[in-house]
């Protein structure tokens, strides 16, 4: 079966700087991928690619079987794509926002009825369908945003860095709508810097450094192989000296890694003797996104 | 209903019309008021010039409602630009609409409001301040529609040119301004010294000047303004050419204004 994107050996550059190099990405239908990476990274870059509004200097990219730079034409309005910036008319009413993205998206008078208010109704915009978008505020914005990209019930999905600026409300709205829509069978990739909504996606992760791909796999595998828990003891002044494998020292934090939190702890506790009057807290660090992603853009290679 | 994007496109930017008339309305009203100010001023002229008969709105409504024409041209690049400040140019394309699709929309929309303008400008001429088309109301449309092609396809080019809102604007009052005074849109080009007269038939004012002339004061048909037509469209071509041009470099750079 084809997959839904297919990106070989992406490269792109800007003048003299190298953007993206080498990229392989691959989704399929109803998956969730989610793209990872610092600023610059090149996350918006390989989306504006994907969605055919940038040209790329080397590679392959397919979007549902098609070549997006030979075919453009032949993907567009099977894409739906909210961009970083807020993107819709602020003297336009919700409604007539999703109406013309909705035509454009190719969806024809009856269908364009039950389009809009399935989204609205969604992204809980229903009661403001008939307000003009500039009086909405910042975070109902954010909803109508992603709503027009939605609205033409796309095939595959840009996301990128949709719930920033979002009350906490809106993002927990939009993550059910984005597990709703892949788990319909569209294809969704999203970017994000809030870690934690990728683990609530359960999605799979590719992470970009310096314009390559240093990691990919589900959330598990990539918290598995790149992550370990810690024990995080806090000190009065600078930590002591340690001979424990791994032990990392930041300001007045000493971090040991762990395999066996339970069991460590009561060692580490022990081994602190004498500076313990010094010793201000114990936390346990669990091994999450957060702290794979922080190792493997330390490591800055692929696994 | 909309049902292609080029119209979806133009209904859109109707709603934001509507929403927002002042520019639209200023466009009318204020040629109306110049027209009455000059109306009075060009009677002396037109017997200067050995056109007995003719009424002084025979030159003003033409000239206003020309370079008006042009001022109206801001309407396209306001939309244009609209869409670049908003960052839906690019949405809009991957929503399934074109660039072509896109332009052409605008396209329709400032054809429709400098013919929707010119006719209100030469009905009010008509009927308050004394115009009288002697020649083909046909000649006089289909010049209308030449100026309407020119001057949607100039605003295309000046926004594919201009680096910014503010840069296309400022070309436009000039250019406007310049071409309108050359043209012999504001003062007829008989009363100008012969430089001017030369240079004047670089300007796409002046072919439509000269034509609007031939069907209001000298009574001609579509024969006589073919070559004014021919000229307008002409410029439009260049102008589309160019627009086309910028466009394409700015595809390559990720199409960025």
């Amino acid at each position: 079966m084809t997959p839904s994107l297919r990106v070989e050996g992406l490269g792109k550059r800007y003048g003299e700087r190298r953007v993206l190099s080498g990229v392989d990405l691959v989704a399929g239908r109803g998956e969730i991928l989610a793209v990872l990476g610092a600023n610059g990274a090149g996350k918006t870059t390989l989306l504006s690619i994907i969605a055919g509004i940038t040209s790329h200097d080397e590679g392959d990219v397919r979007v549902l079987g098609v070549d997006v730079r030979a075919h453009p034409k032949a993907v567009r309005g099977r894409i739906g794509w909210a961009a970083q910036d807020t993107a819709v008319y602020p003297t336009h009413t919700v409604e007539e926002n999703l109406r013309y993205f909705g035509t454009l998206g190719g969806v024809r008078r009856g269908g364009l009825r039950a389009s809009v208010d399935a989204v609205m109704e969604a992204l809980d915009l229903t009661r403001s369908s008939r307000t003009p978008v500039r009086d909405l505020s910042g975070g109902q914005r954010r909803r109508v945003h992603a709503a027009c990209a939605l609205v033409h019930r796309p095939e595959l999905i840009l996301l990128d860095e949709p719930t920033v600026g979002a009350d906490p409300e809106t993002r927990r709205d939009l993550l059910r709508l984005v597990a709703a829509i892949a788990r319909d069978g569209a294809t969704v990739l999203y970017t994000s810097h809030y870690l934690g909504e990728i683990e609530d996606l359960d999605a799979r992760v590719v992470v970009l450094g310096g314009g390559r791909c240093l990691a990919e796999g589900p959330v598990s595998d990539l918290v598995s192989r790149h992550a370990r828990s810690e024990l995080v003891l806090r000190f009065h002044g600078p930590p002591p000296t340690t001979h424990w494998p791994g032990a990392r020292v930041d300001e007045d934090l000493l971090r040991l890694p762990t395999a066996d939190p339970a069991i460590d702890i009561i060692k580490a506790v022990e081994w602190v003797g004498a500076e313990r009057d010094r010793l201000r807290s114990v936390d346990i660090a669990k091994a999450d996104l957060e702290s794979a992603y922080f190792n493997i853009l330390r490591a800055g290679s692929c696994p | 209903m909309p049902v292609t994007p080029v119209v979806a496109v133009l209904h859109h930017d109707l709603i934001w019309l509507r929403r927002d008339p002042v520019p639209f309305v200023t466009l009318l009203l204020t040629p109306c008021l110049l027209m009455s100010f000059t109306a009075p001023l060009y009677a002396g002229v037109a017997s200067r010039l050995g056109h007995e008969g003719a009424s002084g709105a025979d030159f003003s409504v033409p000239g206003m409602a020309l370079m008006f024409a042009f001022f109206m041209g801001g309407v396209i690049k306001e939309s244009i630009f609209r869409e670049f400040e908003l960052h839906t140019w690019n949405r809009v394309q991957v929503s399934g609409a074109s660039a072509g699709d896109l332009l052409g929309g605008k396209i329709l929309l400032g054809g429709m409001l400098v013919l929707g303008q010119s006719s209100v400008l030469f009905l009010v001429g008509g009927l308050l301040l004394g115009l009288n088309v002697r020649g083909s109301m046909v000649a006089l449309i289909v010049l209308l529609v030449g100026v309407a092609v020119c001057v949607v396809s100039f605003s295309l080019a000046l926004c594919t040119l201009a680096r910014s809102r503010s840069q296309a604007f400022a070309y436009d009052r000039v250019i406007t301004l310049v071409w309108t005074v050359l043209g012999g849109a504001l003062v007829p080009i008989e009363l100008m010294p012969s430089w001017v007269r030369a240079l004047a038939t670089v300007t796409p004012v002046h072919w439509a000047v000269s034509g609007l002339r031939e069907v209001i004061v000298g009574g001609g048909g579509l024969r006589q303004v073919l070559l004014s037509v021919a000229c307008l469209f002409a410029f439009s071509l260049v102008f589309c050419a160019i627009a086309l041009w910028r466009v394409s470099k700015k595809v390559d750079r990720g199409f960025r204004w």
